[in-house]
């Protein structure tokens, strides 16, 4: 007979304490395997979280970059050069200026090295009744762009009109229910409908675009207009406008520049200020699931080990139980001439199985955990299932090792003698 | 009920003394003195009865002459050995090759078969055919058809014969029961005593502590113990 199979023999006949010690120990491993896995689902619900929030944040970034790309080649920063000396305020009250200058402003623009706008755009704008129907229009007189001297020229911006033609706004068109094709009288000349635009919500929708020389005819204003338009300025700095004005000072003194446009600053402005928001958000996040973090961190850091010692606690008292249960036994093995360290290896390699079992039992209630999508993933490394299964049944016979020595150390004759 | 035999010679027949105890005392908690300056001598084919009123020392005495408890003064010599010269494990490597032991209640693994429990004994000192011999004293002793039964599906004599045969497994030199027919009834004690004649008759000695009167009749020799001493 080995002390092996008397252990084992024992085990089977005392199921309820050893199972309660299996229990225990599988208790403890599961908590302590809960923790950790816990921790690793954690930062993998992080890495998921901030991943896919940066992602959508690229993404958003990506699309208000492109939208402020665009706005900036339709809208660039548009800016309005108008004549010396105009009130600005009649500008800003009434949207265009009462005073012009010479069209060859724009050539003289065109001819210089100016380096911050790539496309210029004389017009000549006036508010005029329109006898012939009846209502008050916004006339603007257009001609292509003026091509840079000192750069290729390039394809203009926006189709100049026709001599001969108009371009209607909306409302105009609605109202008057006039058509492309249709012939109407301007301040007592003939001109045909070249296109209509689609509605704009927007002053546009009032207003008839025809040639600049045209206008400057019809407006007795031969030679002059009261505006340039520059598109698409390229600005080192965010003073963009500052480095315009500063240009433009240089080579038409007197003039003054204002933005026409905020929508592109509204939307490159909307834009860092959705990236500084996404940043921050995803900062909050992250900051968030680092203080959650912190806090499973600090609970598995008291958990695991309060566990651990209550397991080792109760086996120990389980094995204190047990050798209580079993003093005569033990007394009758010292007297066939069985050793202590026999006696104590007995009790030791019993609380070793328990270890064992326990993780054995918690091993697979992980693995069918694994199977279950509800739960966490287990994904013990091999070390680690290695430090549980041989650290279990070593704590286990840590605990077990006081009431053990004290079955091994007992006089047995204390344990036999009853007279 | 048949006498069982106990096939076996083995024992040493060279000593003259297997066991003996000189000036032995024992005191628990400073008050109470158990073994008050015993000795005596327990030669080949001895069996003695050691017999007296309750708490006079007996079941104390075997502890001593066995080595499961240290003397505060005195010595006990098996075979030339000094048994608390030695230390525990190898005291306890001599009490397996050459001490017995028997209780009044058979003291069985509860766990384990009435086989298993005659094999205990080799938890000590392992030895060749072990199953063979186990198998072999249970038959010898009438209980070859309950090798594989627990010790709570056998009765209290037959539980005690388990319990023989475990003790005389190894062959031990001195056998030593407290009250081995205490519980039992005047045919299984009938059969354990004849045990021990038998055991004694071969060369070995057996001391029994008992308050048994029939008991004592069939030792050889009676010893008397009174307040821990021999009277």
């Amino acid at each position: 007979m080995s002390l092996l199979s008397l252990v084992l023999q024992e085990i089977r006949h005392r199921k309820g304490n050893f199972l309660l010690g299996v229990l225990s120990v599988a208790i403890a491993v599961l908590c302590i395997c809960g923790t950790v896995l816990g921790l690793r689902s954690h930062d993998r619900v992080t890495e998921s979280l901030t991943g896919a929030m940066e992602a959508a944040t690229q993404k958003e970034m990506a699309k208000l970059e492109d939208e402020i790309r665009k706005s900036m080649k339709g809208l660039g920063f548009n800016i309005f050069i108008y004549p010396d000396g105009q009130d600005m305020s009649e500008v800003y009250s009434q949207g265009y200026a009462s005073k012009t200058m010479p069209e060859s402003y724009v050539q003289t623009l065109a001819d210089s090295n100016i380096v911050v706008v790539n496309h210029l755009l004389p017009q000549l704008t006036k508010k005029v009744k329109w006898p012939e129907r009846e209502r008050t229009v916004l006339l603007i007189g257009v001609r292509g762009e003026v091509p840079i001297a000192h750069r290729d020229p390039k394809k203009p911006l926006i189709e100049p009109v026709e001599p001969g033609t108009l371009v209607l706004g909306y409302e105009l068109a609605k109202s008057l229910s006039l058509n492309p094709g249709d012939e109407v009288a301007l301040l007592g000349r003939s001109f045909r409908i070249a296109k209509c635009h689609p509605e704009r919500g927007s002053i546009d929708d009032i207003s008839i675009w025809l040639n600049l020389a045209e206008a400057q005819h019809l407006l007795d204003a031969e030679g002059q207009i009261n505006a340039i338009l520059a598109l698409e300025c390229n600005c080192a700095s965010l003073d963009r406008l500052g480095e315009i004005r500063k240009e433009v000072a240089q080579i038409l003194p007197g003039t003054q520049v204002i933005e026409t446009e905020s929508k592109a600053l509204a939307r490159a402005e909307a834009r860092n200020l959705a990236s500084r928001t996404a940043k921050t958000q995803l900062a909050a996040l992250q900051a968030d699931r680092a203080s959650l973090r912190a806090g499973r961190e600090r609970l598995a850091a008291w958990l695991s080990p309060l566990v651990a010692l209550g397991s080792m606690a109760w086996i120990a008292f389980l094995t204190f139980s047990n050798v209580r249960e079993r003093l005569t036994e033990i007394g009758t093995l010292r007297a066939l001439g069985v050793t202590s360290p026999k006696i104590l290896t007995a009790f030791l390699s019993r609380a070793a199985i328990t270890g064992l079992a326990g993780v054995a039992l918690a091993s697979a209630l992980l693995v069918i955990a694994q199977f279950s999508p509800e739960l966490i993933q287990v994904n013990l490394t091999a070390s680690e299932w290695l430090i549980l299964a041989t650290g279990a049944p070593l704590l286990a016979c840590i605990a077990a090792w006081l009431p053990a020595l004290h079955a091994a150390a007992t006089d047995p004759a204390q344990l036999l003698r009853h007279d | 009920m048949p006498l069982p035999l106990i096939p076996h010679s083995y024992l040493d027949m060279t000593d003259l003394a297997v066991i003996s105890a000189n000036n032995l005392m024992k005191r628990y908690n400073d008050r109470v003195t158990a073994v008050n300056a015993v000795s005596l001598k327990l030669e080949p084919g001895e069996f003695v009865a050691l017999h007296g009123p309750s708490g006079c020392g007996k079941s104390t005495l075997l502890m001593l002459l066995a080595g499961l408890a240290r003397p505060d003064t005195g010595s006990v010599t098996i075979s030339g050995n000094d048994l608390f010269s030695l230390s525990a494990n190898n005291r306890a490597k001599l009490r397996a090759r050459h001490i017995g032991f028997i209780f009044q209640d058979a003291n069985l693994l509860p766990y384990s078969s009435v086989l298993e429990n005659v094999l205990a004994a080799t938890l000590a000192t392992p030895r060749a055919n072990a199953r063979e011999r186990a198998t072999q004293l249970l038959s010898d002793l009438g209980l070859g058809d309950r090798l594989t039964h627990k010790p709570r599906e056998l009765s209290a004599g037959e539980q005690q014969r388990v319990a023989l045969a475990r003790a005389l497994f190894h062959e031990p030199k001195v056998l030593l029961a407290d009250e081995p027919t205490g519980n039992l009834d005047s045919d299984n004690a009938a059969l354990v005593l004849a045990s021990f004649r038998t055991h004694a008759d071969r060369g070995g000695c057996v001391l029994m502590v008992t308050h048994d009167a029939t008991a004592r009749m069939a030792a050889s020799r009676a010893i008397e113990m009174k307040s821990g001493v021999i009277a």
